[in-house]
């Protein structure tokens, strides 16, 4: 029972007190910080560091200098983010977080990287971390590469594209498609020659960017054995291509798989290639809806040709063709007010 | 007979702390696993920057989906907050479920709905969609009017309609925090392996709120609200989030959760015949999971947070405390094959059977104890030690593991600013024992009662809407 009501007051007098001690804290920090915030902006119209700048350690503790400094840097792009990367160098702040790179805690060093990222430095130790056994450092790294496209930093990158980790992958894929044109060449140059988990990561970021130059990388893996694979590169063809892709996507109305032949019934439609309007009225009566909606959607997208073999299903002996073309057909021609799931 | 009465009393006297003992350890435990992985989770978001996922291509669609019954005074402020969440994919669902006060009409006038046309699979079975709608003014937002069918059924009809990869469903009076759904989504960007994810519910009473938006967190100074949000941050805190490393969850609240959207329609949706919809619903996707040999993590992250207003009377808060007992029997017994099965790995060794054991049972428990308190007294028997016994065990216990999770909550989170809100949970976390707890024992006997018999309704929740609060008024 002592002990009971020991740990009880414990618990109380802790969370009692913490309130107390945090509002303490804020308010003696407060002033040193406020004057640290209004030095450092002010520094940042300069071309140098100013003497006041490096007399802040002295005000503020080695962990309260990051945080204002990450803090302000976070609201900053171009110049002013330099000034502030110099400043940060000036005071140590960047040499102790370099040091953080290294620790064995992968905590330290993922707010290591956290850090670095935002002051765009170090690009050694980021390509290093790219490298991290931990997924979230990895992933953090990632981010950083988004503003050093480099040759080295985008292979490094599409290495990613397979890594087990999805919080890698997604950081990755979405830092390639923010690298925009730097990453298009040899992402292509990664969909023709890798195999696995990462041609599909690949392939999305190939419809995300959508650049012309990926479709013949994509068109390519319309043939792969795989049907992930496939279903996402007749997407990309569906994207990027013309009239002259549409023989592979014609050549995969027939897969096995319904994802795969949704997809290149979606991209017939969004080319607009007329002349496969009569390849894709059988689909209507697939055994899968999404490939039916999709078939229906791609006739309807082909205009007059595509309309007329829809009303013709109308009267299809099948009652599932016949049913999507009739709900096809009900669309009211402004798009915007068809909502297609 | 009379000269065993004694005997059965002392045994009695003995089973009773011991079991309390070995839940309250059990909670021990969970209390250890949430600790850890609440400091796990604050070094992973430390420092983060959400933008990202804000504006990322590739992050996958929400579709948050909010059936609505009856909500005319509250629709309007619910659905702007919905709208006003910070995610870039964002399409809000609206169901309303054959309301008969006007919802329906006023999210016309207010949102500038047009009726529209649509060809979407309809793979859930539901009442008969009478209209869709979509607002000029909100592209994201769509409307579904449908005959009444129920919560699970609006839910079914949701998501039939919606087109984003995952979808959050909350209840249409719940207040969630702008950044909370970029906070969810997280997992599902970690891991393949998530099925759903869970987020914090806490209790809004006594807050300030303004036009569907929380200022200012307070605790409130009414007993019943003001032991709710002690209750709910010890169930959130630590009961839900103990889990993740322990085998997972088996409760989603209805109120904020996010699901694979392909996984919940492929389990055949929400079932319309129990009153523990959310429950069944999670147990179902996580056995599908084991036997299908596909994803079946279910998370819960405590940082991004929902508000909504918890009961205010005790006849209120006795039916929904009474139904709630009444859905875990029910789940529960629908899904006894996982019991002790290792075929569904630590969700039937070790998660199920605490909470057939530990959860369904503590109130017969509980009320037997109170029961052999009132005998010895009675009788004459073991004097102050069994009531000593058994409020240590039950009681004791419990309140050091309440005011863990308030610690928790304070160095971790610090929501309840001021050493007066700091005050008002100490108080209510302390007079818990007194009487509330107890009132709470006999309402989940007759929920259990009210199973075994076949109870099946909702009973009615009144609400006042937690539109406008300025703190403190209940």
């Amino acid at each position: 029972m002592i002990l009971e009501a020991g740990l009880l007051l414990s618990g109380i007098a802790v969370f009692a007190l913490h309130g107390s001690w945090l509002w303490w804290y804020r308010h003696r920090t407060k002033e040193d910080l406020a004057a640290a915030r209004q030095a450092l902006t002010s520094s940042l119209q300069l071309s140098y560091v100013a003497p006041e700048i490096l007399r802040l350690p002295a005000a503020l503790s080695p962990r309260l200098a990051t945080r204002l400094l990450t803090e302000i840097a976070q609201s900053l792009d171009g110049v002013g983010r330099r000034q502030l990367t110099l400043v940060a160098r000036e005071l140590g702040v960047i040499r102790n977080v370099q040091k953080k790179a290294e620790s064995r805690f992968w905590w330290r060093r993922l707010e290591a990287a956290r850090v670095l990222t935002l002051f765009a430095v170090d690009d050694a130790v980021m390509l290093r971390l790219l490298r991290d056994r931990h997924p979230l450092v990895r992933a953090q790294a990632a981010e950083w590469a988004a503003n050093s496209p480099t040759l080295a930093v985008i292979e490094a990158l599409l290495e990613l594209l397979a890594d087990a980790e999805r919080v890698s992958r997604f950081t990755v894929q979405d830092t390639l498609v923010r690298m925009g044109r730097s990453a298009v060449e040899p992402l292509g140059a990664y969909i023709g020659s890798h195999e696995g988990p990462g041609v599909v990561a690949g392939l999305l970021v190939a419809s995300g960017l959508g650049d012309a130059r990926l479709l013949p990388a994509a068109l390519a893996r319309c043939r792969d054995a795989e049907p992930d694979v496939r279903a996402v590169a007749a997407r990309v063809v569906g994207r990027l291509g013309g009239h002259d892709s549409a023989e592979a996507l014609i050549g995969l109305l027939a897969d096995p798989a319904p994802e795969v032949r949704s997809q290149a019934a979606a991209g017939l439609g969004r080319i607009g290639h007329w002349p496969a309007g009569p390849l894709l009225v059988p689909l209507l009566r697939d055994s899968h809806w999404i490939v039916r909606r999709e078939a229906g959607m791609a006739l309807r997208a082909l205009g007059a040709p595509g309309i007329l073999l829809l009303r013709r299903s109308l009267t299809d002996r099948d009652r599932f063709a016949a049913d999507m073309a009739r709900q096809v057909l009900d669309l009211p021609e402004r798009y915007e007010q068809a909502m297609v799931i | 007979m009379s000269g065993h009465v004694p005997g059965i009393l002392v045994i009695l006297g003995w089973i009773v702390p011991i079991y309390f003992l070995a839940v309250n350890t059990i909670y021990a435990g969970l209390l250890f696993s949430a600790s850890a992985e609440m400091w796990r989770h604050r070094q992973e978001v430390r420092g983060e920057r959400l933008w990202r996922v804000l504006s990322s291509p590739v992050a996958p669609g929400i579709s948050l989906l909010a059936p609505a019954f009856n909500e005319a005074a509250t629709i309007i402020t619910s659905v702007q907050a919905f709208l006003g969440l910070r995610y870039p994919n964002l399409e809000v669902v609206v169901v309303n479920d054959g309301s008969i006060d006007g919802t329906l009409d006023i999210l016309v006038r207010s949102f500038d709905l047009q009726p529209i046309h649509t060809i979407y699979w309809k793979r859930l079975s539901t009442q008969p969609v009478r209209g869709l709608y979509r607002s000029r003014r909100y592209p994201s937002l769509i409307v579904v009017d449908k005959v009444n069918g129920g919560k699970a059924d609006a839910l079914n009809a949701g998501l039939n309609l919606a087109s984003g990869e995952l979808v959050c469903t909350v209840d249409a009076d719940t207040l969630i925090e702008p950044d909370a759904l970029q906070r969810m989504v997280r997992p599902f960007l970690s891991s393949d392996d998530i099925l759903a994810v869970g987020g914090t519910i806490r209790v809004a009473n006594g807050s300030v709120i303004d036009d569907g938006y929380l200022l200012n967190c307070r605790v409130p100074h009414r007993l019943l609200p003001g032991v709710q949000v002690v209750e709910y941050l010890r169930a959130f805190l630590f009961g839900r989030l103990g889990w993740n490393k322990l085998g997972g969850n088996l409760i989603i609240s209805g109120a904020f959760g996010l699901f694979r959207r392909a996984a919940v329609i492929d389990t055949g949706g929400y079932s319309c015949d129990t009153v523990g919809e959310d429950m069944e619903l999670v147990l179902r996707l996580r056995r599908h999971g084991y036997e299908t040999g596909g994803p079946h993590r279910v998370d819960f992250i405590p940082d991004p947070v929902a508000w909504t207003e918890g009961p205010s009377t005790i006849r209120v808060l006795g039916r929904q405390r009474d139904r709630w007992h009444r859905g875990l029997a029910d789940v529960l017994w629908r899904h006894r094959r996982l019991f002790l099965n290792p075929r569904y790995g630590a969700m039937g060794l070790i998660v199920y059977p605490y909470f057939l054991l530990g959860e369904l049972v503590s109130p017969l428990a509980e009320g037997l104890g109170l029961a052999v308190i009132a005998a010895s007294v009675l009788f004459g028997i073991g004097g102050w030690t069994y009531v000593l016994l058994f409020f240590l065990s039950a009681y004791g216990y419990g309140l050091i593991l309440t005011t863990t999770t308030l610690v928790l909550e304070e160095v971790n989170y610090h929501r309840y600013e001021g050493a007066l809100n700091r005050l008002w949970l100490v108080l209510w976390a302390l007079t818990e024992n007194l009487g509330y707890r107890q009132l709470t024992v006999f309402w989940r006997m007759r929920g259990l009662v009210g199973w075994l018999r076949r109870r099946g309704d909702w009973g009615t929740m009144d609400r006042r809407g937690l539109a406008i609060s300025r703190g403190n008024d209940g």
